[in-house]
């Protein structure tokens, strides 16, 4: 609905055919890396996206979609992640659980590396808030440093991350409000722009 | 630094009338749910909590059809619950955009529900409501303790003590707990500050508190004594202030937490 609003047309894809007739990918997000990871294998989408992104199709992995760029998470041990984005998804454990809830849930803000990130082009974003849902996150510290914005949740977590054309979210852009849509809006230029 | 969400709930009875209840008991109409949900998503709130109040006693869900037109009203974070029994019932709702799916009565007589849709469909989608009310300790008449129920807080409906359920749902996978405090639904006589507080101090799942409020000051008590991750609200953001008058309601309140967060 959010695409719909962007004027971008967009379909529901869960087989690999026809794969090559997008512009671009959202990889969506709601659910457990292990049941979304085997059915990314099984279905051959696995293997069709690793090489339609490999040749510059642009991807953007949204909560889930974006720890399945990963390269593996905890919360399925064994099981692979795509391995587009270096580092890893690991469990939220802060040690002041009074003060900080596992999942994360709710709207918090993220703060852009110096070296600032083409999704937020347009966005200030020092009180733009985001909307996240998530009980596993990827630590800012555990990858080298790249194109990013960070979310504070007792300890600092990449809420943002773009390297060439691959790009995640942590939070849910199309539920984030204006600044979430502008989010979409800028992928979506991203696509045209490498089209 | 993540905020605490300011979060409206609807009520819905089985003509998918929005209704406002006291107590749990007496119903007040106030209009169209879906209109309501269109309102405040141009309002921007945090979250929308939707219930189906009528739906377990009927053993039936909230409608699929009545939540997928809410999906297309409201553009904001949307908790929906009502009768929910199946994993296949929770992924038909997922699938039509609803962030959390809300459990409450099924976990009665099947408990190990919880932690199975849990792992299908990740702790952060699943949400646990307690009702709970407070009953005077017999041996002494000014103690009163906390009991907690799956559903309706009705007499032999086995209510356990509210710390050992809501750790148990924690245990078992939950991901929030909405705290409903049926005494004070719809009284707007504020919230159970102390107990809740204590609640929140032992739990490392987020925690939401309604029932009883009336105002901003009712907010400001419990935020400020606890670090909550959710104040959710039905008569606050349904009625003029001080008054029966339908007026549905949000960015002053909104504005004035974001103030007093700073």
């Amino acid at each position: 609905m959010a695409l719909a609003d962007l004027d971008a047309a967009s379909s529901l894809v869960s087989t690999s055919e026809c794969l090559s007739v997008f512009d671009a990918v959202i990889l969506p997000g709601v659910g457990h890396f292990g049941p979304a990871a085997s059915a990314l294998a099984v279905s051959g989408l696995r293997e069709a996206l690793l090489s339609l992104i490999g040749q510059g199709l642009p991807v953007l992995g949204i909560c889930l979609g974006f720890q399945l760029l990963t390269d593996f998470s905890e919360e399925a041990p064994g099981v692979d992640g795509l391995g587009l984005l270096p580092g890893f998804t690991q469990r939220l454990r802060p040690r002041n659980t009074h003060q900080h809830k596992v999942p994360h849930l709710g709207w918090n803000s993220i703060k852009a590396s110096a070296d600032r990130p083409r999704l937020l082009h347009g966005l200030d974003d020092e009180d733009q808030l985001f909307y996240f849902a998530n009980a596993y996150g990827v630590a800012a510290g555990s990858v080298p440093p790249l194109c990013h914005a960070i979310y504070q949740h007792e300890s600092p977590w990449l809420g943002l991350v773009e390297q060439g054309s691959v790009f995640g979210v942590q939070f849910h852009p199309e539920k984030s409000r204006s600044q979430g849509l502008q989010i979409l809006h800028n992928f979506l230029i991203v696509a045209r722009e490498q089209g | 630094m993540l905020r605490a969400r300011l979060i409206p709930v609807l009520l819905v009875d089985q003509q998918l009338h929005l209704v406002k209840t006291t107590e749990f008991g007496q119903r007040h109409y106030l209009g169209d749910p879906l209109n309501a949900a269109y309102v405040f998503s141009r309002f921007e709130v945090d979250e929308l909590l939707v219930l189906d109040i009528d739906s377990t006693p009927q053993h039936r869900s909230i409608p699929l059809r009545f939540v997928e037109a809410l999906a297309r009203f409201a553009r904001v974070p949307l908790s929906v619950g009502g009768g929910i029994t199946s994993l296949e019932q929770i992924h038909d709702l997922l699938a039509l955009g609803v962030e959390k799916v809300v459990l409450s009565a099924v976990l009665r007589h099947d408990f190990l529900f919880l932690q199975q849709a849990a792992e299908r469909f990740g702790s952060s989608t699943i949400s646990v409501v307690l009702n709970i009310i407070e009953q005077s300790v017999p041996a002494d008449s000014d103690a009163t303790t906390t009991l907690a129920f799956f559903g309706r807080p009705d007499a032999g409906n086995g209510g356990q003590p509210l710390l050992n359920l809501a750790q148990a749902c924690q245990q078992a996978g939950a991901g929030e707990l909405v705290i409903n405090h049926a005494q004070r639904d719809g009284t707007r006589a504020g919230y159970a500050v102390s107990q809740l507080a204590a609640l929140n101090s032992q739990l490392t799942i987020p925690l939401v508190c309604l029932g009883g409020c009336g105002s901003h000051r009712h907010l400001a008590e419990l935020l400020g004594a606890t670090p909550l991750s959710g104040v959710a609200a039905g008569s606050l953001f349904a009625y003029a202030p001080e008054s029966r008058e339908v007026l549905l309601n949000y960015p002053l309140t909104h504005q004035w937490l974001q103030q007093e967060c700073r």
